[in-house]
């Protein structure tokens, strides 16, 4: 009996550790944003929060992870153009092999020259895996966050991200009914 | 992107079961005596599911002959591999169904593959369907092989080309399958066919149930036959228009809510648990669907479904179900492959695979939808529906 009570006691202090350490209960477009996960930064800069006039552009990869790769000159080409307006954030996540991912930004140090590079650590025991993927419902990469004024502009897939997009964002006009507008236009 | 379904947590979960069927149905012995070429030395597991308990046993093959015995409900789907004591060589898979009170004979001059298996009436149906699935099982692994070079080359073109033509040749099974299935009503491998449609949350009882009927009273009176029809019953009666059954569950301080003392507000309710995943993007619905419907008449009842009280507290802190439209309950029964016999359990049919499941139901009582997609922005369907 003693020990089930323990176990117990256990579970609840674990809970509790847990949820003090918990930074967002759900992400989504419009919702605030403050903190940025414990992440390890792999180039020499890297933020701990979101500056309130700051933008940001988050991007979700992996090495194992082909559209990711895909997607790369993409959104460096993008970074490079944004230069100086919109900070780039290349998040790697689900993979536990720090020495792989530095070796792949080592390989192809041009898709990162105006981002910088984080590595979460892997599934399920990451802060980023814990704090950001799972209140945003993520569960597939690539997967791309846009964030200005500490708000969630919009998540969208990389692929169909434009410099329109971006443009707007940087003026403060994008909302994710204008950014999914701008989408349906360029499909036509 | 990975499709999205609920899968069982593990196979260790099929191995729980409920023993009111066994206690009722008559077991049978059945025997499977087979013999390879004398050159064929090894080990032959077997694996097939009795009455949803997963059973798997193996034997040694000595100079070609095996053995395995075992007793039986109803028939039932089995599939051997051997894995031959030469590591050199490649193991191998084959399918057979298995009848009760029957002496399966497996006999071949070389490895597993070379084995003809005369066995009961679901072994000559079986044969019947393979014939039928031949032009599929040779063109599927010249299309795999091609998929995979592809694949190492990274010819996306072609992949996709590629891919499509597995898919539709997966399609062309399952159609296979669906006229077998209509065809042999008195067959327990048609009835089996069949009955994949209601393994899982039932979304047109009417239909399947007038389906079912077609089926010969042997097939229907296996445990299977009795077990879908008990299903199609309840299931039938949580149709859009009729009042939700009530039932009272405790929340998270302990005190206990009755569903029908939410008359007046739209409710959803959602019955879930952790046995199946990915878990994320049911947890991100009931949250948006909750900050989204704020302003709206809706609580969500959010009954988990397990008997440990421990890890719902965790698993509702995780998820963050804690904004004030969101009740939680606990149904502390663990789930088995069958509903468990509480007043909820009978009412809403909980069983592991039709975990999980919603049910949106207006401010008189009466349910407006079945089984809310959760996958394909629910906020929005059920404002439109709830502000009608």
């Amino acid at each position: 009996m003693k020990k089930i009570l323990l176990t117990g006691v256990v579970i609840i202090a674990l809970a509790q550790i847990l949820s003090a350490q918990k930074l967002y209960s759900f992400l989504d477009n419009g919702e605030p944003v403050n903190k940025y996960p414990a992440v390890t930064w792999l180039k020499e800069s890297g933020i701990t929060k979101f500056e309130q006039d700051k933008i940001y552009v988050i991007e979700l990869w992996a090495t194992w992870c082909k559209p990711c790769i895909k997607s790369m000159p993409h959104m460096s080409e993008l970074a490079t153009k944004f230069k100086g307006k919109i900070t780039f954030i290349s998040q790697g996540v689900w993979e536990s092999d720090t020495a792989k991912v530095r070796q792949f930004i080592t390989d192809h140090a041009a898709f990162f020259t105006n981002s910088m590079v984080a590595f979460d650590g892997g599934k399920d025991k990451a802060d980023f895996d814990r704090n950001w993927l799972k209140p945003s419902g993520t569960i597939g990469i690539p997967r791309t966050f846009l964030i200005r004024n500490n708000k969630i502009a919009w998540i969208t897939d990389p692929f169909v991200l434009t410099d329109e997009h971006l443009q707007m964002l940087v003026e403060g006009k994008l909302t994710a009914e204008t950014a999914k507008a701008i989408v349906q236009k360029n499909k036509q | 992107m990975m499709t999205l379904r609920h899968v069982l947590a593990g196979s260790a979960m099929l191995t729980l079961t409920v023993v009111s069927c066994t206690l009722y149905a008559q077991q049978l012995p059945f025997k499977i005596e087979g013999q390879m070429g004398k050159d064929q030395q090894g080990m032959l597991s077997i694996r097939y599911e009795s009455m949803h308990t997963l059973v798997q046993d193996s034997v040694k093959v000595s100079n070609g002959a095996f053995q395995f015995s075992g007793q039986l409900q109803e028939p039932a789907a089995a599939s051997l591999t051997f894995i031959p004591e030469n590591k050199s060589v490649r193991g191998q898979f084959k399918e057979i169904f298995l009848d009760p009170a029957t002496t399966i004979s497996m006999k071949g001059d070389s490895n597993l593959l070379s084995t003809q298996v005369k066995g009961g009436p679901s072994q000559t149906d079986l044969d019947a369907l393979f014939v039928q699935y031949k032009p599929l099982q040779e063109k599927g692994p010249v299309l795999e092989k091609q998929f995979k070079e592809y694949q190492e080359a990274g010819d996306e073109e072609n992949m996709k080309r590629v891919g499509q033509e597995l898919q539709a040749l997966r399609v062309r099974r399952r159609e296979i399958q669906i006229a077998f299935a209509k065809s042999h009503l008195n067959s327990f491998v048609g009835f089996s066919l069949w009955a994949r449609q209601v393994d899982g949350f039932i979304k047109d009882p009417v239909k399947l149930e007038a389906e079912f009927n077609t089926y010969s009273p042997a097939v229907r009176n296996t445990p299977s036959g009795k077990r879908v029809a008990a299903s199609l019953a309840i299931a039938g009666k949580l149709l859009t228009g009729i009042q939700a059954p009530d039932f009272t569950l405790n929340d998270i301080s302990g005190k206990p809510v009755t569903l029908s003392s939410l008359k007046g507000k739209n409710v959803l309710l959602w019955f879930w648990s952790r046995n199946f995943i990915p878990f994320e993007p049911f947890s991100f619905a009931i949250n948006k669907i909750s900050r989204q419907c704020k302003d709206d008449n809706l609580v969500i009842v959010s009954v988990y479904c397990d008997s440990d009280q421990q890890r719902w507290l965790t698993e509702v802190e995780e998820a963050s179900f804690q904004t004030p439209n969101i009740i939680n309950l606990i149904h502390p029964v663990r789930l088995t492959a069958e509903a468990d016999t509480t007043t909820v359990g009978k009412a809403y049919d909980l069983s592991m695979g039709m975990i999980p499941h919603s049910f949106l139901i207006g401010t008189d009582g009466k349910i407006l939808v079945r089984d809310v997609n959760f996958l394909s922005e629910p906020e929005l369907e059920i404002k439109k529906i709830i502000n009608k």
